[in-house]
This record gives structure tokens, sequence and C-alpha cells, in this order.
């Protein structure tokens, strides 16, 4: 009777003391949130060990129809492409359990298909991603060489991809930063698929 | 899933029957989750089309609100005119948002959207032909699980006649009616304030004018009694987003909290832009989803009485009145309920513990005493301890004890919530055990 008693006390304990989950996001200027994380061939990759290079960060998930037209379309690799000396990474955040996930060797395969040559890195308990606050696939970070965040937002304004002139906001931030303006904007709202975390 | 959409579609389909040579509604464009259309009302006053674009959509899915919460993207509709169609002449058209729904998804991310059935009512300009052929090019994405993006052509000649009694006109009428109001327009009056310092935050706060308090709650036409809880979007302002905002509701009037997420770490905007919706209102004309946007200086506030929407900063002192002559009552209710509750348990656990005999009469009836007086106090904690809130009492750890922080709650979601959890303790107490004992003589 007693066990049963304790156990009711901590499960009420748990549903009543249960914190409003309060969602962190890099907001332009803050420093960018440090991880290590491995890639698809288990290679860990340390943020600080950046230090001193622009980095890119892109929020991928293959299944994501957004994330694949950009892919097809080359929008990212062509971006990463121009700007050389930028250290681009992919940060995967689908959940294990989520159907959109991908064993290694398919997100391999997909890379390969699409001719995405920068690491693509697994969080698939999504930490990284709630760290930064990344809603969307794709979803974009830009960090500078101080490791603060200076762009976070849309990889560019045409959501459905409609073929008009598009306003690729990574390309311009990237470009602004390398002639020291200001970057503007400095934020948009991006748009996709949500990321899928877990539960 | 196509018999799902084939049979949700054969009562509204009549009008898009093939052959006709004109027609209040384009055919559907028919997918595997979701179906659009294109439908036509009455003209407008101006003598404009009056159209909407109609979606069904399969359980679960849904399309976005003009900002889509923290995934998807709204839709992007383009109006051509004409015997051209597609090709026709451009109509400057802008897609209207009726009242969006919050969705939530894994990772403590929203949606905002439309489930089941939605019609954006279009409006076109007023250089837009009243008759003939008109073709929408329309993109959008629908999610559930996933998402799916898609792209269709709707065509529809607009009838020579209007019929202002048709069924397209009278779903029109429906959908336009659900579109966000000005406040003033039906009786509620509002008032934000934007906080700065380390950590901003915007507060929100919206009367009916035609409520009363009576006392009891019960009694109130007050805006938490309008069946659906008041909900809040805040669309992203210049320079800055909103962390999800948190619902004070209580029997008068409704109050929201949201963080105020600067662009710029460490730098709020001196002024802020708030376009903000608020849905479930009741007001003189039923239920109403209201809206407003709004520029506030840092520390200032603004609010309805004057021009309403971009009204300045006004110096009025912000609604407190018997909200924060509640909150005492509320802090003092809360510790005499724990006392209770405490001494509840001692009363029943102790003769247990110390193997005493079976307790006496007197103590078997201080026991439903408390009881009573915890239902009691549950019962008056749900109406308080909102409004203690809403005052700007600092009730942080018992607010954290009680669970009653969130999004979500009215008074009767905490009493359901104090009540379940003082039935947890007294099951946990052992009083449940010990009740047949106790009424036994």
């Amino acid at each position: 009777m007693h066990r049963i008693a304790h156990r009711l006390v901590l499960a009420l304990a748990v549903a009543v003391l249960l914190p409003a989950c309060a969602r962190a996001e890099s907001a332009v200027g803050a420093p960018a949130p440090d991880f290590t994380l491995a890639d698809l061939d288990g290679k860990q990759h340390h943020l600080a060990d950046y230090k001193g290079r622009v980095v890119v960060l892109e929020w991928i998930n293959p299944n994501c129809p957004f994330s694949r037209r950009h892919a097809e379309e080359g929008t990212m690799t062509r971006t990463a492409a121009k700007h050389s000396e930028v250290v681009w990474l992919a940060i995967n955040s689908t959940d294990k359990k989520h159907r959109d996930f991908l064993a290694p060797a398919q997100h391999a395969d997909y890379d390969k298909q699409h001719g995405i040559t920068y690491p693509v890195l697994a969080d698939s308990d999504g930490k990284v991603g709630h760290a930064y606050g990344a809603s969307t696939t794709p979803h974009m970070f830009v960090i500078d060489e101080q490791g603060k965040v200076i762009y976070r937002g849309a990889i560019d304004d045409d959501p459905y991809g409609k073929g008009k002139a598009r306003n690729n906001y990574v390309d311009a931030a990237l470009r602004a930063h390398e002639a020291g303006k200001p970057i503007e904007p400095a934020s948009t709202t991006s748009y996709g698929c949500s990321v899928k975390y877990g539960g | 899933m196509r018999t799902w959409v084939a049979v949700a579609f054969a009562g509204v389909g009549v009008a898009a029957l093939p052959g006709s040579a004109a027609a209040a509604a384009s055919a559907w464009s028919d997918h595997e989750v979701v179906a659009s259309r294109l439908v036509a009302g009455a003209p407008a006053a101006d003598g404009s089309p009056r159209l909407g674009l109609h979606f069904r959509l399969a359980p679960e899915w849904h399309v976005y609100w003009k900002h889509p919460g923290d995934a998807g993207a709204p839709p992007e509709v383009s109006i051509a005119a004409g015997a051209g169609g597609a090709d026709g002449n451009a109509v400057e058209t802008e897609v209207l948002y009726p009242a969006p729904q919050r969705f939530r998804l894994p990772g403590g991310l929203e949606a905002w959207g439309y489930q089941g059935e939605v019609v954006y009512p279009l409006r076109l300009s007023a250089a837009a032909p009243a008759r003939g052929r008109i073709a929408a090019s329309v993109d959008y994405v629908a999610c559930a699980v996933e998402c799916i993006p898609f792209h269709d052509e709707l065509t529809l000649s607009l009838p020579e006649t209007a019929d202002a009694s048709g069924a397209e006109e009278e779903l029109l009428r429906q959908w336009e009616a659900r579109l966000p109001q000005a406040p003033e327009a039906v009786g509620v009056t509002w008032r934000l304030r934007y906080r700065a310092g380390e950590a901003p935050e915007i507060e929100l706060e919206l009367r009916a004018s035609n409520a009363t308090s009576t006392g009891g709650d019960r009694q109130n036409a007050g805006i938490a009694d309008a069946g659906r809880a008041p909900e809040l979007f805040l669309e992203p302002a210049p320079g800055a987003t909103f962390a999800s905002p948190e619902r004070i509701a209580y029997t008068k009037a409704v109050r929201f909290r949201a963080a105020v997420r600067p662009e710029v770490a460490g730098q709020p905007p001196q002024s802020l832009r708030v376009a903000w919706t608020v849905t479930s209102v009741p007001a003189s004309d039923g239920v109403v989803a209201v809206a407003g946007v709004t520029t506030v200086p840092a520390g200032g506030q603004a609010g309805s009485g004057g021009s309403g929407s971009d009204s300045p900063a006004a110096a009025a002192p912000a609604h407190r009145g018997g909200e924060a002559r509640a909150a005492p009552t509320a802090a003092i209710l809360a510790l005499l309920g724990l006392a209770a509750l405490a001494a509840a348990l001692v009363l029943w656990l102790l003769p247990e513990r110390l193997r005493l005999p079976a307790p006496a009469l007197a103590l078997r009836v201080a026991g439903f005493l408390a009881a009573a007086a915890l239902v009691w106090i549950a019962y008056r904690l749900g109406a308080l301890l909102p409004a203690a809130r809403v005052a700007g009492v600092e009730l942080s750890w018992l607010v954290v004890a009680l669970g009653v922080q969130g999004a979500t709650q009215t008074p009767s979601h905490i009493r359901r919530r104090l009540w379940l959890a003082f039935a947890l303790l007294a099951a946990a107490s052992g009083v449940w055990a010990a009740w047949p004992a106790m009424l036994s003589p």
C-alpha cells in the first residue's frame, strides 16, 4: 500500500511540477551555442574549433520537400561554393523514431546524389537544434569569426520556389560580412517543414 | 484517402458541374490529402468580384495563417481576369485570413492555421471585372506529420447575375464573419504594455465592454466564458519576435503576457510595432476574433479609447482594481489551503503510522471537514489564482507547486487540476483505504 502511495505521490509531483518548456533562441549578436556533433562518417565536429572562420549552419531533412527542393536546385551547394572560405555544416535534428529519419548510409546516398560535399551532422536528440531555436528545414544560421550569430532565418524569400528573382539572404549576409557592411536583414522568418524533434 | 475526398465533396460539387456556362465555384483541384477550389459570391459594394479560396483537408492536415508559427508557409495566390485565363490581366489581390488555430508540434513547436476546412476570402482591386473568366494560380503547403507543397490552377466564370442566396455566397459570408475585426467595432476595449529591461515582455489585456462583475464568476458575462478560451497570435515585429504567449484568463477580462525576443541580443526595440490577433472573444456581435496593429514605446502602453490601432502610448494606469485587491486574499487562501492539506495528511496518516486504535468520531468528523475545506479552497483558488497573477502578484513558488502556469489555464482548468491533486494526495495518504473503517460505527 505504501509503495503504491509513494508512486502516486511521485506521479503527482511530476504532473504538477512539470515546468513550462521554455524554448531557447540564439539571437543575432549572441554567442552561438557550442556543440560537438558527429558527421555521417563518425568524425566529430566541435564548433569552437572553427573559431576564426565564418560558419554557416543549415538545418536539413532530406524527407522535407522544402529541403529537398533546395538540394535539387543546388541553392545551398552553390552558395557554399561561392563562399569557399566559409565552413558550411548541415545539421539533421530528426528524431530517430520519426519516419523522416535516415540512417547515415541513406543520408550519404542522398548527399551524393545532390552534390552535398559539406559535413552533415547528426543531432537526433535535438539538443543542438533546440539550443539554436531551429524550427524549420531549412533554417539557416551564420556565425562570425568570433563565434557570434550574425544572421538567422530563411535561406531566401521564395518559399514555393516559383522561380522569381530570389533574395538569397545567406549569400547577402556573407557578402555584407566580407565587405564589412551591416547585415540587412539580420533576421528573417524561416519557412519549411517543422524540424522533426522527438516528442 | 481518395474515397474520403470524393465523399466529402459530393455534396458541394453541384455548382461546379461541368457544362455550366458560368458557375459560382471552380472545379475542385483534388489531391490525396487536400482539395482546393475558388468560390464566388455576390459582388462587393464597389462592384469588384467577391472570391474565396476554399480548402478541405483530410483529418490531421492543416494549411497556414498569414504567419505560420514556427514552421510552414502561408498560401500565395495570383489572380488573372479575362479570356486569357492565367495569362489574362493580373489583378491585384490580397489574401484575407480568418481567425487561426494553434497546433502543438513535437519539440515545443507551434503551427498556426486551419484544419478540416477553411475559406480564405480574397480582396480584389476595384478595377477587377465583375464578370467573365477568373483564373487563380495558388501555391500552398499542407502539413500533418509531413509537409507537402502544392500548386493549383483554378478557373471559374463569374455568373452573369449575382446569386446572393447561393451555397457559395453563404459559405463566403460564413468565413468572412471569421475575419478578425477592430476591437472597438465590437465593443471590446484593450490595453497593450511594453516592458523593456533585461527580460522585455508585452502584456495585452482585453475586456468585453458588456462584461459585468456580479460576484461569482458563473454569473459573469466575461471574456473567459466564451466557451473556447481566447488565444493570442503575435506576428513577428520589426526588430523582435515573441515567445509563445501565456494566457491568464479570468471572469471579466483576459490578459496575455509574451516575452519579447529582440532580433539583436540585448537590444530590445525602443518602440515595438505589435500586430496582434485574439480569437474567441465574446463581443456585441457574438464570439469574434479581434485584431490590431499597435506601436508602443519601451516602458509605455497603448490602448483603446483613442484611435485604437497605432494609437500613441497613453498615460492611463492599467486595469488593476478588483484583481489587485483579490491578490492578498488569494495568497492567504493558498496558505490556508496548504495548512489544511498538511493537517488532513497528519490526521489520516498518523493513526495508521503509530498503530493507534481506530479514529474516534471527532477525528472522523475532522477528517471530513478538512476534505470539504480542501474542495472548497480548490474551487476558490481556481478563480483567485489567475486574478492574483493578473494583478502582477508574484506567487511563483505556489504557482509552480500547483502547476497552474502555462498558456491554457482557465479557472475551471485550475480547479480540475487542484481537485485531481487533492484526490491523488488523499489516495497516497491511504484515506480511501481507510474510508470503510471510518464510515463503520
